[in-house]
């Protein structure tokens, strides 16, 4: 079983969510879905966490660290290992970020793998995401005249190789991704054209 | 005007005797503040004191969920700064306000001392200071040293 915690992340409408993509590459495996909340049911989290052959967290980066919630979350679960739960599985982190560059969740990502060391867990393999605001293209195909889907969206290859590593449960090297089809300044530029739009909406519906 | 943050018990904070003046700010567990009071102080004052126990090389979780509830003194734009990109920042401090950040706790170990240093500097080009002083202490008595680098 894989223990999927959702500690948070959004991916930009139109994708196809990250624990789906996970979920397709484990084939029969059981993927188990936690979100992680102020009141959870801790009897049955420290059950999965015991039962889980590898446990991937999902979660946003703001100011170079994953939320609030979060650290309370693996604080507690430091707390259980202490107090003689054991935890087998490999850790796997998937952290976004809506700037540009993925390296900028390394901070965070270093946070996880010394609360692995911390918790006595084994560090699997970290992807960070930048660019997250990045919304799927639509294009016109001209011969159908009908609007599809791009599906070369940049997340999904790399969504794909890192749950290979969770599926196998080996470790690997972190990779920091961005999206390599826009330019860092297009990225801004674009980014701050939509911003300015939907703020003119907002002023004009008030 | 200094704005301190520190997710000390209130009876340790008092021991440390900070000197504060009328206009400085403190935010802790017993002194809450709302997010557009955080706001307002963030983008006036000229220290910003970070005070917090070091968990797993970061800040604690009190001291990230202030931090998060800074969103909107960011402004929606994003710019290139350091050859990165950042969110623009509003306060009319920018570049003018120092920011100290004191981690304390018993066994940090070296990597957890060097993630807690870069997320230091990190969080203080993300927030535009003007420079980033950043100190560790092993016992949270130690803390009082504080009181000669606080304005």
């Amino acid at each position: 079983m894989i223990l999927f915690l959702d500690g948070g992340y959004t991916l930009a409408a139109g994708n196809e969510t990250c624990a789906e993509i996970i979920q397709k590459c484990l084939q029969h495996e059981e993927l188990v879905l936690v979100k992680l909340e102020e009141n959870m049911d801790w009897n049955s989290v420290y059950r999965y966490l015991e039962d889980a052959h590898a446990i991937v967290l999902a979660a946003d980066v703001y100011l170079d660290s994953v939320p609030s919630l979060v650290l309370r979350f693996l604080e507690k679960v430091e707390q259980a290992v202490i107090g003689g739960e054991s935890i087998g599985g490999r850790f796997y982190a998937i952290l976004y970020t809506e700037l540009y560059e993925g390296e900028q969740t390394s901070v965070a990502m270093d946070v996880l793998k010394n609360f692995c060391v911390h918790a006595n867990i084994a560090w699997g393999r970290g992807l960070g995401i930048g660019g997250n605001k990045m919304e799927t293209h639509t294009h016109k195909d001209v011969f159908w005249g009908r609007r599809h889907k791009n599906t070369s969206d940049y997340r999904t290859v790399s969504l794909q190789e890192h749950a290979l590593f969770i599926r196998e449960k080996i470790q690997g090297t972190d990779v920091y991704i961005k999206p390599e089809e826009v330019s860092r300044k297009g990225y801004i530029r674009k980014m701050n054209q939509k911003m300015k739009k939907s703020n003119r909406v907002k002023i004009a519906l008030n | 005007m200094k704005m301190i943050v520190h997710d000390m018990q209130e009876e340790s904070w008092h021991g440390l005797g900070v000197k504060l003046q009328e206009k400085d700010i403190v935010i802790s567990d017993a002194a809450a503040c709302t997010g557009s009071e955080i706001e307002s102080a963030m983008g006036s004052c000229c220290q910003l004191i970070l005070i917090s126990r070091c968990v797993y090389g970061g800040f604690s979780p009190f001291i990230q969920g202030v931090l998060e509830k800074c969103r909107r003194h960011f402004g929606p734009l994003l710019e290139m700064r350091h050859g990165q990109t950042h969110y623009e920042v509003k306060g009319g401090n920018k570049n003018t306000f120092g920011m100290v950040c004191c981690f304390y706790g018993e066994h940090i170990t070296p990597q957890e001392e060097q993630s807690a240093r870069l997320q230091s500097v990190s969080d203080g080009i993300s927030l535009q200071a003007r420079g980033v002083k950043i100190i560790f202490y092993d016992t949270i008595e130690k803390l009082s040293q504080l009181k000669g680098i606080i304005l």
